[in-house]
């Protein structure tokens, strides 16, 4: 198996698609920060000390102190952990959700196809951040919350995908083989035909994984996204709202900033070389 | 061409009432309505019950709602939770200025990106391409908030050449109205350069690839009439389409920007409502985002059918 997938056409592409490269090692590394937060960071996250608030990067602070004097190198590091799980979190009840729906509707078509499209029409016809705020409002602010509302949102892309994909296989002749022989309808979908859409939701998969990154930033810098107190990259930036620290404390705005941009960057990256890779034109 | 567009007019409708139904329901299951708005905090619990009788809050839902709606056709938008104000007076003040903010950025945005991606696919694969192809995807990449606090510690806080943030009236001079806008529309605009591009770049390789273009060389056409009178004029209609599809991602991305800047638009407005636990004002700046989102699909709907004559109008 690990050697067809290293002699296959998509490894070839792939490997030829430096940024791609450059993309899965940062994201692997952002992964390991992550998992590896506790041995990383140096200090507790968020232990207060109001003595040292905003203090500059020194050997002791590495990234220097925020407001009430917590260690911002170790907030950034385990900031990495919150961001990337609301995430891989997000991604994955979305992806259930846009598989099982596309796969539905694609597949079985009639009344529940109907209802499932006029569903994701309605969910479309908000400016996804607008249907967000509108959401944490009604169901109040947690990191939990933030994760259900993110996969029960951003589902519409892939079902999107899905529904199309199924409609035109459905009508190979596997499947009809696969009828013939009374196979359930539930088998068929999700282990004959699905097989065929791997490769179309991992490039889906990667894309709104940055989407939801930036989403989560986003929501986070405006107040209303993970809980203040708890280290997301979104909230790091959250002081750069004082005018005082946009003057004098470089350190609170500049870092998380731009771990949020390389993150997404390279999620980007991977996702475009994946595409590529699967792309046969290519 | 009239009955199309009747046709998917009549279309829209029962999503908008279904969208309706979903922001009303909404509000039934957030805490607060109008008497709660209007009562001082030491109310007696009879003098509150008097102003729900008067006010229509005391009957059955279904009621409610309808009265709700049909308030929504002759402009009653109902009044804020945190000071009661009229929420149709307030989105009146504030829509002209997120408009301002939008038009501006979505002109910069789209004649730009377009430039841009026309350039990179005249030159693909060259170093120019590669060099805008990657400050495309940096573009997609970067948050736009963080964008715009660079901006404004460059611009503002250290060169100290334009505005903190913030909007001047109308009546203002017209010169120094634009040192205002300008900053928080070129940050939301130079985010979507980057989309636009991408898209123009790939919709021109694709046209540009088509065997009416060989043909057209080979007749020994000047490039710039294959460039331009062939590939452009056929690439132009998913760009139009392109440029209509960004609005969702324009409001969105100008709520943010408003909050960064402070742009007393509707997205600032909706920021503090969210944050002050207005539900009224939360669930009515929704509506009317989401009904001009499904107006603005209808246009790209008939924009698409007027450019593109294998669209069967039936």
């Amino acid at each position: 198996m690990n050697i067809t997938i290293f002699q296959s056409r998509q490894f070839r592409v792939f490997k030829k698609h430096k940024l791609a490269q450059f993309g899965a090692i940062t994201l692997v590394f952002f992964i390991l920060v992550a998992v590896f937060a506790d041995l990383i960071a140096p200090k507790d996250p968020n232990k207060m000390n109001l003595r040292h608030s905003y203090k500059a990067p020194s050997s002791e602070f590495f990234l220097g102190t925020d407001r009430i004097g917590r260690d911002y190198f170790s907030r950034l590091v385990h900031g990495t952990r919150v961001s990337l799980g609301v995430g891989l979190g997000g991604i994955g009840i979305a992806t259930i959700i846009g598989i099982l729906f596309g796969g539905l509707s694609g597949y079985l078509g009639g009344r529940i196809d109907i209802f499932l499209l006029k569903l994701s029409e309605l969910i479309i016809c908000f400016p996804s951040i607008v249907l967000i705020l509108m959401i944490v409002t009604i169901v109040g602010q947690s990191l939990l919350n933030l994760i259900l509302i993110f996969g029960f949102l951003e589902w519409v892309g892939l079902y999107r995908l899905i529904r199309s994909l199924f409609m035109s296989l459905k009508e190979q002749e596997f499947v009809e083989a696969l009828e013939a022989f009374g196979v359930r309808k539930f088998s068929i979908m999700f282990q004959h035909i699905l097989p065929n859409a791997i490769a179309p939701i991992t490039v889906w998969m990667t894309l709104t994984l940055a989407g939801m990154i930036l989403a989560e930033a986003g929501l986070s810098f405006l107040g209303m996204g993970v809980p203040l107190q708890v280290p997301s990259w979104g909230n790091l930036l959250n002081g750069a709202k004082d005018l005082r620290v946009l003057e004098n404390y470089p350190w609170i705005w500049i870092p998380p900033g731009i771990v949020i941009t390389l993150a997404v960057l390279s999620i980007n990256f991977l996702g475009d070389g994946l595409r590529d890779a699967f792309n046969p034109k290519s | 061409m009239r009955a199309f567009i009747l046709r998917k007019l009549l279309n829209i409708i029962p999503t908008i009432f279904l969208l309706s139904l979903i922001i009303f329901i909404g509000m039934e299951l957030t805490p607060g309505d109008a008497a709660t708005a209007l009562i001082e905090p030491d109310t007696p619990v009879e003098e509150i019950e008097k102003i729900r009788e008067s006010l229509g809050l005391n009957k059955p839902a279904y009621i409610r709602y309808f009265l709700w709606l049909t308030g929504i056709f002759v402009g009653d938008f109902g009044i804020s939770l945190n000071d009661g104000s009229d929420i149709a007076t307030v989105i009146s003040q504030k829509l002209g200025a997120t408009l301002e903010l939008m038009l501006t950025s979505f002109l910069f945005s789209s004649v730009i990106g377009v430039i841009l991606g026309i350039v990179s696919s005249l030159n693909k694969y060259s170093s120019t391409d590669h060099i805008l192809t990657l400050f495309g995807m940096i573009g997609l990449s970067i948050p736009s908030f963080f964008f715009g606090i660079i901006s404004l510690k460059i611009f503002s806080v250290d060169l100290q050449l334009l505005p903190f943030g913030g909007r001047l009236s109308p009546d203002e001079m017209g010169n120094v109205r634009i040192l205002n806008l300008i900053q928080p529309a070129l940050v939301l605009a130079l985010l979507e350069i980057a989309a636009v591009m991408r898209y123009s770049r790939s919709t021109m390789i694709d046209v540009l690839g088509k065997d009416y273009i060989v043909t057209a060389q080979s007749k020994g056409l000047a490039p710039w009439r294959i460039n331009f009178l062939h590939g452009f004029r056929t690439a132009v209609t998913p760009i139009i389409v392109l440029l209509a599809f960004r609005l969702p991602g324009l409001i969105g991305g100008s709520i943010i920007i408003e909050t960064v800047f402070v742009w007393p638009g509707m997205g600032s407005t909706f920021i503090y409502a969210v944050e002050g636990r207005d539900y009224n004002m939360v669930m009515m700046i929704s509506l009317i985002v989401s009904v001009i989102v499904l107006i603005a699909s209808l246009l790209v709907d008939v924009l698409i059918a007027i450019f593109d004559p294998r669209i069967k109008l039936q």
